[in-house]
């Protein structure tokens, strides 16, 4: 997947948990961080869990633990979607 | 790091409603349930596997970093003979509680551990499920916990004479939750009850324990925590009646939903225990 790709997927996901959500959100890329967006971290977590079951993998939870931007996702679904 | 106010939630409930639900001598951590099924006992195994821990004697002046309701620094006064200690906390309320017990050769100061500055160093180190105020969780998110907790190591590291040792205990992150009312759950518990705070990955404690500590041992005590919060919850609720009628309905329903929320997080791996011996790189 390329990043374009990535980003639907998480805007997608995002789409599930927080309806409603991008309506508050003016730029949606890497660098960008979660506390910024209109999301609070439950539904941050609920993003994940949507992306894992869609790409069939799983993060590590060492992982889960940095993950402060956008970008920061972009480069884990990378690394274990690869 | 929890400032005074954030940790005044966490503790200042009122001292008489902890009385009621925690052991006797009100230590608010994690209790050590090898050959015995009572909280008192286990406790007391807890205390005194972190005397173990830090070496404690007579010949010791130890330092608690946290001391809670004074009960570690009770137990290690009274019965591994330390000759003197000092805890410090920044809970107004505990101080309060220390004081009353009237511990003989210990003294108890309201300071946050960033100011606090030893008239005289210390032998020995205990810190028991205080790390966890160190760091809040924007700042772990932004990667900025290690060092603050490497200071933590080396403020400990300044403030001991060669040849210490230090009993740790840390509350530890596991498992990310992916069912969504456990992620609710953990949420509310990190922002309500203990805001400002942040429990400690394993390998965090790793990294930051050089170049001052050397980690001599480790256990983890998931399943004992587990069944301590169990008992607290168990404890707490024979007096349900008591603590509307006194404190209301939403302290009664807060800290039902926060044990639980603790027994489910032991239980499913989001979160366990490490009880840490180390010993001071000379």
């Amino acid at each position: 997947m390329n990043d374009n790709e990535i980003l639907t997927l998480m805007k997608s996901s995002l789409d599930q948990v927080a309806p409603g959500w991008s309506k508050e959100v003016k730029e949606f890329g890497p660098n960008v961080k979660f506390k910024d967006m209109a999301v609070d971290s439950v539904q941050i977590m609920e993003m994940v869990g949507i992306i894992e079951e869609k790409c069939s993998c799983q993060f590590a939870d060492e992982d889960l633990a940095q993950i402060n931007k956008i970008g920061d996702m972009i480069s884990l679904i990378k690394k274990v979607a690869a | 790091m929890s400032n005074q106010q954030e940790v005044e939630v966490s503790y200042d409930v009122s001292n008489e409603f902890f009385r009621l639900w925690l052991d006797e001598k009100m230590s608010y951590t994690c209790a050590l349930y090898e050959g015995t099924d009572n909280l008192e006992e286990a406790q007391f195994k807890k205390h005194q596997w972190h005397a173990k821990a830090a070496h404690l004697d007579s010949s010791k002046r130890l330092l608690d970093i946290g001391c809670g309701w004074g009960a570690d620094i009770d137990h290690q006064v009274k019965v591994s003979g330390v000759r003197s200690a000092v805890g410090i906390t920044l809970s107004s309320a505990q101080l309060e509680e220390c004081h009353r017990k009237e511990i003989p050769n210990a003294e108890f100061l309201l300071c946050d551990y960033r100011d606090y500055a030893p008239k005289e160093k210390f032998d020995a180190v205990i810190s028991l499920c205080m790390m966890e105020h160190i760091s809040t969780p924007d700042q772990v998110r932004e990667g900025k916990h290690i060092e603050m907790y490497r200071d933590y190591f080396k403020k400990a590291w300044e403030w001991t004479n060669p040849g210490a040792y230090f009993g740790l205990q840390t509350i530890l992150r596991n498992r990310v939750p992916r069912i969504k009312e456990d992620l609710q759950d953990i949420n509310w518990l990190t922002y309500v009850i203990f805001p400002g705070g942040l429990s400690l990955r394993l390998e965090d404690i790793v990294k930051a324990v050089n170049p001052y500590w050397e980690i001599m041992e480790v256990q983890t005590r998931r399943v004992h925590y587990e069944k301590t919060c169990g008992e607290w919850l168990r404890r707490m609720r024979l007096h349900e009646t008591h603590i509307r009628a006194t404190y209301g309905d939403k302290v009664f329903d807060d800290y039902d939903r926060y044990l639980r929320t603790c027994v489910r997080g032991f239980q499913m791996h989001y979160q366990s225990l490490a009880m840490y011996s180390l010993k001071r790189i000379d």
